[in-house]
């Protein structure tokens, strides 16, 4: 009985992994395939079009959180009605990821996308994401992630109006979107096109009239995912209205008419948007 | 244990008066003169055999083990009374992180224990989703507990990256239905929480079509081998009237001849749908235990692939108001994880927290047992019978 | 200081490499006595430097065969295919602080490693690299590795007990146990070789495989008693194995039991050395093994090829000690440990009559096997 054919016949079946290649994925230089509606960091999205967040400072994702670590604050729009928000923090060292934000969210304001490289040295100040830092482009696969991420819409006013892009675009302009470098192509595009179909229920009208029909999947981009990267990738993305009139080639951020502002394509607005609150005071997060 | 503390800084010798604190625990030697004789040895919290932080104080004849005392609450995290003050849908974060290997299961007791207080429907896909990701769940505990178990045979690791090369596939599956890799929250009150793509179903197919031939794998370097086998056999025996006694339940009492599931006592879900079959053993050694879990994936598979199979279309979860207020009552529901019977009790106050959130965690029901077991046995036998239990400390302490 | 050099010429510059070369530097107008004194030295820190990248060698083949075994890769990320990882952990331990717990009983806790490291690199003194190329030529040679074979016990035993570590004590205990048990079936397998060579010079032993590989002494007696060469070559492996506490009966240290057994109080160049020890220890036990039963240095492509690439022949010892580190990295990927109690009962009950029983078929059969005739 003892060391007999059982031992050889363990030995042979190691020793035929010899032969067979290793399945380590070697980490920083492959990257694992990721869905695209995989449950990273919060991030809060913005309109691709007009550069605003989507967020109504209605603090349900807050209330949903269970372990506390949204913070929000906010005052009275004085010119009209709603919300202004003023804050919207994050604490990445004590959030874990439980997506109950994302399916809170009645205006399809906030995901998760698959970013979870967020080694720091200081978990007090690094670590606490603001709302420039997490401001993430509204594009229609982040948006198909994002309603994979919602799950069943619970009777909320969930369903975006004509502002948000239909995730049913997302399938003809799934196949040329190599932007989306670190959600893995065939698997996010596959997915997100199948997602969908699926899922887009109300708004098949806008397809045909939405411009945005090329997204830049800034997912895989660093913390403040400039609508610089929509401009690139969308050659075509100024709004009909912009292309009748020329939009000005050199302005100055500061001193620029509304009008001429309005003309402007996404990427030059967005940019006009963070030279004013810089110039207001406020320091977007350079962070690398 | 106290005394620990009041130790005079200078002694040289730390370990002079451990002996005292240490045996005062149930069953150990206390005469001194019986004691001079024994080694008391403190294994944990900090042992890379134990698991977690687990303690295992045992006195030792040589190396023959007399007595033994599991002590446990190192990981203890106040899940219960968290549970308390979170609403119903925040209290499905929790039950993640208790048995975080097989989070699933954890979730669908949860889930079943709200529909129970609330008078819940689950859609049929929901139900057919919850099989397949909680046999899924099923499978990758029961994949790190023979990895582990022949860790602590001795083996240099190999089973154990074997196994956790198929738990990887499993993880990317519940990745995309789930989003996450661990604690998916996957499972809610009403149905489950999202939809599983397409990629989803094929994944499950290719592992369903090579996960088979794997199991073999590991059986040929573990089952057939004989010092596996000389290490196994006749170790850790507890018979089915003690595992009774103590409230034993899963892998552990169906291979002490117990033939007791609680997917077939108490058919929960959609099981009796399906073709599938309890695997019992009848020696109550460490080897039927590993034998069963052999066997339970492998009827974890053939569920599986008669879900896949049959898969309706569908909704996922049912009609819910926007905050869940159940009425006043209680539930208990039960269901079968793969350490055994996962239980949770809540009683609801009519308010949007439940007023008891209680969990039978069934490690720590087994783990009660384990000092008698170990008893007679040698310190290396005793390693062998914990890794045979297959605790999850998460799920001990809570 | 001439009877010295008379000494060690008489000694080690009779036969082989020594011989040219003593003759060289003497012609030089060296003194003779100072070549005798520098000759053993430098030979000594050869060893000592062979070892050290042997070890490391031998780290780097058993992280990355294990890895491979295990669908991994291993290291590879310091130099190519990883190579600089081990010295890099050399460097990484050189650096560490030692750490002396405050209970220990000092003088035995820093004897244990020299204890243990000592004579695994005696051993190595009387591996025969080629003919003449070996530290020491002694004529009792394989009397010689089986008494400091069973020292390192002493070195272990010693830094359990002093370590004052529950844990280190049970791990001293079973290496007693575990020596004691292999010590007898082990020696008695190196008596098969003595016997089918004639003589206890491990030179002799090699010498009498020269030729084509059937002359090797795990082929040799295969006309005569077809297992007994290969029987006794297994039987060396397994004692092997057990006198370098390797999986499966890696006790002394069993990780998942002991946490680290003997060494679980060492740290930094203290644990590196028992490291440096027990790897030693299984490379010169390969080496031993590829000596005693596989031809030594000898290509086993006849004699007349030896002579043609005479500046090789160490590395074909090397090769064969490489594949026999192979088969033991092999069977610590591939089995579990024994139980210590089950360990003792293989040895005595299953070893020992195993062993003699070859011993006493080699002993009758032995004049037979060795007139067979043999093509040089």
């Amino acid at each position: 009985m003892a060391l007999g054919l059982g031992v050889a016949r363990g030995m042979l079946s190691t020793l035929s992994h010899l032969a067979k290649k290793p399945i380590t994925i070697q980490y920083p230089e492959e990257q694992m395939e990721m869905p695209i509606w995989t449950r990273g960091r919060p991030r809060l999205l913005f309109e691709v079009d007009t550069g605003e967040l989507r967020c109504t400072a209605c603090g349900a994702c807050a209330l949903a959180c269970p372990v506390d670590v949204i913070k929000i604050e906010q005052h009275p729009n004085p010119a009209g009605k709603g919300k202004v928000l003023d804050r919207f923090d994050i604490d990445m060292a004590g959030c874990i990821e439980c997506a109950l934000c994302v399916e809170a969210c009645p205006f399809r304001a906030i995901t998760m996308a698959p970013d979870f490289e967020m080694a720091a040295y200081e978990r007090s100040t690094e670590l606490v994401f603001d709302m420039y830092q997490l401001r993430l482009a509204g594009t229609p696969e982040v948006d198909a992630g994002m309603e994979h991420i919602q799950g069943v819409k619970r009777g909320l006013k969930s369903q975006g109006g004509a502002a948000a892009p239909t995730p049913a675009a997302a399938k003809p302009a799934g196949a040329p979107a190599p932007a989306a470098a670190r959600t893995a192509g065939p698997v996010a595009g596959q997915a997100t096109g199948a997602t969908a179909a699926a899922t887009s229920t109300s708004a098949t009208g806008n397809q045909v009239a939405d411009p945005k029909a090329a997204p830049a999947a800034a997912v895989a981009s660093a913390n403040v995912p400039a609508p610089a990267h929509v401009s690139d990738a969308n050659p075509a993305g100024p709004p009909p209205a912009a292309a009748a009139a020329a939009p000005p080639t050199d302005f100055d951020p500061l001193t620029i008419s509304d009008e001429d502002l309005a003309k402007l394509p996404a990427a030059d607005r967005g940019r006009v948007y963070k030279a004013r609150l810089k110039a207001k005071g406020v320091q977007p997060p350079t962070r690398p | 244990m106290t005394d620990l503390l009041a130790r005079p800084a200078s002694q040289s010798n730390p370990d002079a008066d451990l002996g005292d604190s240490l045996t005062a625990s149930p069953g150990m030697a206390t005469a001194s003169e019986e004691r001079d004789t024994l080694i008391t040895l403190n294994m944990g919290p900090q042992h890379p055999s134990t698991h977690g932080v687990f303690r295992l104080i045992m006195q030792l004849q040589g190396e023959t083990v007399v007595a033994s005392t599991p002590v446990m609450g190192y990981l203890h995290r106040s899940s219960e009374k968290l549970g308390e003050v979170r609403t119903y849908v925040q209290g499905t974060v929790l039950t993640d992180r208790m048995d975080y290997l097989s989070p699933i299961t954890t979730n669908w007791a949860y889930a079943m224990a709200i529909e129970r207080l609330a008078g819940l429907e689950v859609p049929e896909r929901a139900e057919f989703l919850r099989v397949l990701t909680g046999e899924l769940s099923r499978i990758s505990s029961h994949l790190v507990a023979i990895g582990t178990f022949g860790q602590d045979v001795g083996m240099y690791g190999t089973p154990l990256l074997w196994a956790l090369r198929e738990r990887e596939m499993i993880l990317d599956m519940l990745a995309l239905v789930a989003g996450v890799r661990m604690n998916p929250s996957y499972v809610r009150y009403g149905g489950v929480a999202r939809d599983a793509p397409p990629e989803f179903f094929r994944k499950l197919q290719e592992f369903l079509d090579i996960f088979s031939s794997k199991i073999d794998e590991y059986e040929s370097v573990l089952t057939t081998n004989e010092i596996f086998r000389n290490r196994t056999v006749g170790i850790g025996l507890l018979p089915p009237e003690i595992a009774k006694a103590y409230s034993v339940t899963g892998p552990i009492l169906r291979a002490s001849g117990v033939p007791y599931d609680v997917r077939l006592a108490e058919p929960y879900s959609i099981y009796n749908r399906f073709d599938w079959e309890v695997p019992v053993r009848y020696n109550g050694d460490c080897f039927d235990r590993y034998l069963v879990r052999i066997a339970e994936m492998r009827q974890s598979a053939r569920i599986l692939q008669q879900a896949l199979d049959g898969i309706p279309e569908g909704d996922i979860r049912a009609k819910l108001p926007k905050v869940l207020k159940p009425p006043k009552g209680e539930a208990y529901a039960r269901i079968e994880g793969p350490k055994g019977e996962i239980g949770f009790y809540l009683v609801s106050d009519g308010t949007v927290n439940p007023y008891r959130y209680n969990v039978r965690p069934p490690s720590f029901v087994n783990l009660t047992c384990l000092g008698q077991v170990a008893i007679g046995h040698k310190l290396a036998d005793a390693v062998v019978i914990l890794g045979s239990f297959d605790i999850v400390m998460g799920e001990v302490d809570r | 200081m001439e009877w010295l050099g008379t000494f060690w010429q008489s000694r080690d510059f009779e036969v082989g490499l020594g011989q040219p070369i003593y003759a060289a530097l003497t012609g030089a107008g060296v003194p003779g006595w100072l070549v005798s004194i520098l000759y053993p030295v430098v030979g000594a820190a050869t060893i000592l430097g062979i070892i050290t990248v042997s070890v490391m060698m031998a780290l780097w083949l058993e992280r990355k065969g294990l890895a491979r075994m295990q669908d991994r890769y291993g290291p590879n990320r310091v130099g190519p295919f990883g190579l600089g990882q081990s010295p890099a952990d050399v460097v990484k331990l050189l650096s560490k602080e030692v750490i002396t717990p405050r209970g220990v009983d000092r003088l035995l806790h820093y004897l244990g490693p020299i204890l243990v490291l000592s004579p695994s690199l005696l051993m190595w003194a009387v591996v025969p690299w080629g003919p003449g190329l070996q530290v020491a030529d002694l004529n009792v040679a394989v009397l010689y590795l089986v008494a400091f074979g069973s020292i390192p016990v002493l070195g272990i035993t010693l830094a359990g007990w002093g370590s004052n570590n529950k844990y280190s004590l049970l791990g001293g205990m079973r290496a007693v146990v575990q020596y004691v048990s292999y010590e007898v079936p082990a020696a008695l397998t190196l008596v098969i070789p003595v016997l089918l060579a004639g003589t206890l010079s491990l030179q002799g032993i090699v010498s009498a495989q020269s030729g084509p590989f059937w002359n090797w002494f795990i082929f040799k007696p295969i006309i005569v008693f077809p297992v007994l060469g290969i029987a006794a070559f297994v039987l060396y492996l397994i004692g092997g194995l057990a006198e370098a506490n390797r999986t499966p009966f890696d006790h002394v240290e069993a990780d998942s039991e002991l946490v680290a057994g003997f060494q679980t109080e060492y740290a930094g160049m203290q644990w590196a050395l028992f490291m440096l020890a027990e790897y030693g220890n299984s490379i010169a036990i390969s080496l031993l093994g590829s000596t005693l039963f596989l031809g030594g240095y000898h290509t086993g492509l006849g004699d007349w090829f030896d002579d043609l690439i005479w500046p090789l022949l160490p590395g074909v010892l090397a090769t064969k000690a490489a594949v026999i580190f192979a088969i033991f990295v092999w069977i610590r990927g591939s089995l579990p440990r024994f139980r210590y109690d089950q360990l003792m009962g293989f040895a005595w009950k299953r070893m020992l009559p195993a062993a003699l029983f070859l011993i006493s078929v080699t002993a009758v059969l032995a004049p037979w096997i060795r007139s067979v005739p043999v093509a040089r």
